[in-house]
């Protein structure tokens, strides 16, 4: 920094003045004071190395104008599905390949979803099956009178700690697999599981579920069908007619092994049946089913809307 | 190729409203002219490097031209432009911050022009060109140090010199931008400016 002379301008306004900023005071000064003048001529050097380092290149202004005019050809003729096509092509390759990744992704996600759900509701998966079907009380008034006259035959049920009753009550697959994960650690021999609405029934018998001797249920079709419509497994034996009763009801009884009423099932719902009878549950498959060969014997009632 | 400007005389307000009626692209290409030159040194003098700074010239003007449009002119263009020059600024500063300090030390890097891109390091033509030879080569000198030296300043001595070196902007703009107050920015240009000519001598 200059040391000014008493009579000397300040450092302030010789830089303004190196700066080009008139100051005849300044001016007349300079004229006779060469450490003031070398000052200024200093600071003026500077100003334009300066200027000289941080001014633009030569094309600056020009290539700044052609990319606006490419802006504009995009804006004008490219849809706006393709607004990338400014950027590099390795950059767009990138963003496809990202977005089919994350595609993937999601469908595997999904995937393991509906794998995981179906393999911890397998044992309980009738029973929430029913329940998604319309209510008892949803269905028609004949219908009800057959249910509140012919209730469901049931085995005798322990009921379990409250935590796994509640747990159960949702029927969600994340309540079915919390059943199943508490039911785990109770004693083998227990057979039953009762919720509070008594709906749930899922039998349990050295850790396999059985299905109850007696069942009944009650579907809902659009039309009364013939006894042909099912699709009996070897062994059952079959009861009833084609035709329904006072009610409109048509009742069959198709007694057979426990082996096979997942199987009967399975035919009505792939019919499209609708099943009203949440009450009772569906025999469980596979694995969890403790399948001894006693006869079961199912009651259909039949009803159209 | 150089773009002849649609009517020097016409202000900015005239060129935006021509533009914004007309969609005239030489009206735009002007404002362009008369502007980017100085956006470039405040994007220079705030980031330091010349990558940086034609980056966000380029991506400031670009947004310019899409939102000209719309630009309701009630502040001037040149005071919108340069806010949005600053903005863009901000965020490349604070971007390179959490990258990494690497993008900071290329203020000395060689100036990459069409014309010096084979060689990478062929030095700008003198801006003066009535300067006699022997003056000419003292400034190419003086250039050599001065890259050195600008390369060893701090780089808030080093930003507030840069910036008052930007005609348009006086001390409380530099000191908005630099958002610290107008002494701190009078202090720091006095400074840098000192230890830069007790480096070339001057």
């Amino acid at each position: 920094m200059k040391e000014n002379e008493p009579q000397c301008p300040s450092s302030e306004e010789l830089l303004e003045f190196s700066e080009g900023k008139a100051n005849p005071a300044v001016s007349r000064h300079l004229e006779s004071c060469q450490k003031c003048r070398k000052f200024v001529e200093g600071n003026q050097m500077l100003n334009q190395l300066l200027e000289d380092y941080s001014k633009p290149a030569p094309d600056f202004s020009e290539r700044i104008q052609a990319a606006c005019r490419e802006q504009r050809l995009e804006d004008e003729f490219l849809t706006p599905r393709q607004p990338a096509s400014r950027k590099a092509p390795r950059l767009v390759l990138y963003q496809r390949v990202l977005r089919v990744a994350a595609l993937f992704v999601l469908l595997l996600g999904v995937f393991a979803l509906l794998r995981m759900e179906k393999k911890t509701s397998r044992s309980l998966a009738v029973a929430a099956r029913s329940i998604e079907t319309p209510a008892v009380a949803e269905a028609p008034e004949a219908l009800l009178a057959v249910v509140q006259q012919q209730p469901l035959s049931l085995p005798e049920t322990t009921t379990l700690p409250a935590a796994v009753a509640s747990a159960a009550d949702g029927f969600s697959w994340k309540d079915n697999m919390a059943l199943g994960k508490m039911s785990k650690s109770l004693p083998q021999d227990i057979m039953t599981v009762s919720t509070q609405g008594g709906s749930l029934k899922a039998i349990r018998q050295n850790g396999l579920s059985k299905i109850s001797d007696e069942v009944t249920h009650i579907w809902v079709t659009d039309t009364l069908p013939g006894k042909n419509a099912l699709d009996l497994p070897e062994g059952c034996a079959f009861q009833g007619a084609d035709t329904p009763d006072e009610n409109g009801i048509i009742t069959w009884t198709v007694v057979a092994p426990d082996s096979v009423v997942q199987q009967l099932t399975d035919c009505l719902y792939q019919k499209h049946w609708r099943l009203v009878s949440p009450a009772a549950p569906q025999p469980n498959k596979k694995e969890f089913v403790a399948f001894n060969g006693h006869p079961v014997k199912y009651t259909l009632k039949i009803v159209t809307e | 190729m150089v773009v002849e400007p649609a009517q020097p005389t016409l202000t900015d307000r005239q060129l935006v409203e021509r533009f914004q009626q007309t969609k005239d692209q030489t009206a735009f290409d002007e404002l362009i002219s008369r502007h980017s030159g100085h956006a470039y040194q405040i994007a220079f003098g705030y980031l330091s490097s010349r990558e940086d700074a034609e980056e966000v010239v380029q991506d400031a003007f670009m947004r310019i031209y899409r939102n000209l449009p719309n630009f309701r002119g009630d502040a001037e263009f040149s005071t919108w432009m340069y806010r949005i020059v600053i903005n863009l600024c901000n965020n490349k500063y604070r971007w390179n911050k959490i990258r990494g300090a690497g993008k900071s030390i290329s203020v000395d890097a060689p100036l990459d022009t069409h014309e010096s891109s084979d060689e990478g390091n062929l030095k700008l033509e003198l801006s003066d060109e009535r300067m006699i030879p022997d003056r000419q080569v003292a400034f190419n000198e003086m250039r050599d140090r001065l890259n050195v030296a600008m390369k060893a300043l701090p780089e808030s001595y080093r930003q507030a010199v840069l910036l008052r070196n930007v005609k348009q902007l006086d001390y409380d703009q530099i000191a908005e931008i630099l958002h610290c107050a107008v002494g701190t920015v009078k202090s720091r240009i006095n400074r840098g400016r000192e230890i830069l000519r007790q480096a070339l001598d001057l």
